[in-house]
């Protein structure tokens, strides 16, 4: 009896010992560099800006920072863009108590880390170089007051418009629409034999590309205190209802558009001249770019109305709350954020969040980058709350999509939205 | 003295059958250990957070027990029964699709034809393509501008005008189906060939000399002899339906207004849109609770069958 009580005792410890084991992390590789040894850093990059490995311009960039700082070690992992397979990932491993040292996190997604505590505030780090960079970039980074990232790229929205389309129907090709009212006009003149004056990411409701509309109103999505929808005000219900109309009253949109998601179903959109204006990023102009097309096209700030505005997306360096390597990991984002890496920018045919980014090649001799570099000025990133994404998706684009697909009643969608959004605000 | 020395080698066995058993359960111990720590942990951890309220994004709320709040709150959501019927509708007509293309897919595949073999590895195709590929191609097959889905149909003038198949409230959800069904109808397919095979030819020709006509036959002997693996078959394809995200979530991420919003879809957003974590753990109980039925009645029935 005794014998069997010990060995069975023996045997379950083994077995503990065995899960233990599992259990334990191996020795962590990135402990604080005491001497001599290296400080390892690693870096999760969208996997575009890391398409050709080693050779991509930020490996290349970096190799520079390696000489100066023998004592880091960098490690870039690529990781497919996209909320579920990037930021979720990042997510679940610093909630684990791992993860990267340094992600390239897109701007939406700051606020949402920095309120789940997942980031470092950087604003002591940064200090006055945040004047380096364009003020919409550090808003849409600062979160409670802190400056959670340091702005690499950014992505600005201006109107893309078929000259040869505006020709053909007795409009002037070098003055694209600049008010409301001449976007609506040159839309109903654009649209005629299955071919349509406007088109947009429709998959996403149009929320997207409804927020400059809605600011340039006037509109704001919460009221001064942050906790209370304010987006149903008379100012931005005015520009919800002309925005919505373009796509259901006025059919200037192919119902084709509203499945679209990706650049690339737009692109197609318009590259086969099905639409003729449509409202579009930095990407969008390289994606068309590298299409062969039979007709002239051009790029224009949005329309105005009571401002100007445009949306301003791009990606910002954010450093892992649980990073041991806090000051390497911020000496490097420093050096890659610099004056002398807008070259790489180049490289990448990216528009850098810097305000000098306009002595980038790209730019100086491209006249229409520098459209959207002009649209730095006004351009402004999304609301800076950690629930925006869960507002967009959850309130306001199933309020327009009952609007496309149900015909819904447009004040009563967004009025329902409000109160959803109050809910969200309180944290029920 | 014979029944005392039977009755010491009768406890002798005894004893040394009751250290096997303990062996046994020492031998299992590790298995059950991992088990526990992979699936059923979790899997309390779950219930225990479902009755929390945990908001990721407001980590100064902390985590309050709330009884039964996130379970009432979904309940009394709307979407969460347009969900459900979505995810019943999804399950069941993909399913039947699924099964019913590869019961004919692998009678045709069973019959002596020229080039079976390269049928059979051909018929794999939908099967292999990862499943990303597959969603996205459809997709553009179904684009109301350049899908070629339209572009038949107009041409051989079934349709007037382009139909916005993942856009349009009542086509959506059939045109989600149709490409889950095609993605994976192959492996019903192999499992019910593969069940095809075992069955002797014996009992074709005693149906023929007993006067069977085709149909007879396909009716008491080809379907008696692979019902266990239509069975087990339909029921992997079942749970596999029933918890398929990246389909619906690559082709239409639930929409147009929630018109394939599948429990999956639902509770991701839960998740990972609003990280109301407390609400998903909810919502991930319910799902349990409904595919332990769908495997209750499965066992309930399996064990019928071999009665």
């Amino acid at each position: 009896m005794k014998k069997r009580a010990i060995s069975l005792t023996v045997l379950l410890l083994f077995v503990f010992s065995i899960l233990a084991g599992c259990g334990q992390k191996p020795a962590e590789n990135n402990a604080p560099a005491p001497n001599g040894e290296k400080a390892k850093l690693e870096i999760w990059v969208y996997d575009e800006f890391y398409k050709d490995g080693d050779n991509s311009p930020i490996a290349q960039a970096t190799k520079k920072f390696n000489e100066s700082n023998p004592d880091i070690e960098v490690t870039f992992v690529p990781t497919p863009y996209g909320s579920s397979s990037y930021r979720d990932k990042y997510i679940q491993a610093a909630n684990g108590g791992g993860g990267p040292d340094v992600i390239l996190s897109d701007n939406v997604w700051v606020p949402q880390l920095a309120a789940m505590n997942l980031i470092n505030p950087l604003t002591e780090k940064l200090g006055d170089k945040k004047n380096e960079f364009f003020q919409g970039t550090i808003d849409a980074a600062t979160w409670n007051n802190d400056i959670y990232g340091v702005p690499f790229h950014a992505d600005i929205m201006v109107l893309f418009y078929n000259k040869t389309a505006f020709k053909n129907a007795g409009l002037d090709p070098e003055k694209p629409p600049t008010t409301w009212e001449e976007f609506r006009s040159a839309a109903k003149a654009l649209t005629k034999d299955g071919k349509y004056g406007f088109g947009l990411l429709g998959g996403w409701g149009g929320s997207f590309e409804w927020l400059p509309w809605f600011w340039q109103n006037g509109g704001e999505i919460l009221d001064a205190s942050g906790k209370k929808a304010a987006f149903n005000n008379e100012a931005g219900m005015e520009a919800t209802e002309f925005f919505l109309n373009l796509l259901t009253k006025d059919g200037v949109v192919p119902k084709a558009a509203f499945t679209w998601k990706s650049w690339d179903e737009l692109t197609a959109g318009f590259a086969t001249q099905t639409i003729a204006m449509a409202e579009g990023m930095d990407v969008l102009l390289q994606k068309l770019d590298s299409q062969k097309v039979d007709f002239e096209w051009g790029v224009a700030p949005l329309p105005g109305k009571k401002t100007q505005a445009a949306t301003l997306g791009g990606g910002h360096w954010v450093i892992n709350k649980n990073s041991k390597n806090v000051d390497a990991a911020y000496k490097w984002i420093d050096f890659i954020s610099s004056k002398d890496n807008l070259g790489m920018m180049d490289a990448y045919k990216r528009t850098s969040a810097r305000i000098d980014a306009d002595s980038q090649e790209i730019i100086k001799n491209d006249a229409r980058k520098q459209v959207f570099f002009k649209a730095m000025e006004y351009a402004r990133p999304r609301p800076i709350i950690a629930e925006w994404t869960q507002i967009d998706y959850d309130t306001i684009q199933p309020a327009f999509m009952s609007v496309i697909h149900e015909g819904a009643d447009i004040k009563a969608a967004m009025n329902k939205a409000a109160e959803q959004v109050d809910k969200i605000m309180a944290g029920e | 003295m014979a029944s005392k020395a039977e009755k010491t080698w009768q406890d002798k066995l005894a004893r040394w059958r009751r250290r096997e058993n303990i062996l046994g359960v020492l031998l299992v111990c590790p298995a059950l250990l991992i088990l526990f720590s992979v699936i059923i942990y979790p899997l309390l951890l779950n219930l225990k957070m479902s009755f929390q309220k945990i908001l990721m994004m407001k980590p100064y709320l902390g985590t309050p027990f709330t009884g039964f709040n996130n379970y009432v709150n979904t309940l009394q959501d709307p979407i969460f029964w347009r969900a459900a019927g979505n995810t019943a509708v999804w399950t069941l007509s993909s399913v039947g699709l699924q099964i019913g293309l590869g019961l004919v897919a692998a009678l045709l595949l069973n019959m002596p034809i020229k080039g079976r073999g390269f049928f059979r590895g051909f018929m794999l195709i939908p099967w292999v393509t990862p499943g990303v590929v597959a969603a996205l191609t459809w997709r553009w097959m179904y684009d109301a501008q350049f899908g070629i889905i339209n572009h038949i149909l107009l041409k051989i003038g079934l349709i007037s005008e382009p139909i916005v198949w993942l856009g349009t409230y009542n086509t959506a959800l059939f045109a989600v189906i149709a490409e889950h069904a095609w993605k994976n109808f192959p492996f019903a397919a192999v499992m019910i060939l593969a069940a095809l095979q075992t069955i002797p030819g014996e009992l074709y020709e005693a149906a023929d000399v007993d006067g069977a006509s085709g149909w007879q036959s396909f009716m008491h002997v080809t379907i008696p002899e692979i019902l266990p693996t239509l069975m087990l078959t339909t029921l992997l394809t079942t749970i596999w339906t029933f918890n398929n995200f990246d389909t619906i979530w690559l082709m239409t991420e639930g929409g147009p207004s929630h018109a394939t919003e599948v429990l999956t879809t639902y509770v991701y957003k839960a998740a990972f849109q609003a990280f109301n974590l407390g609400k998903a753990a909810g919502i991930s109980v319910i799902m349990f609770l409904m595919l332990f039925g769908v495997v209750i009645i499965y066992t309930r029935s399996a064990g019928r069958e071999r009665a």
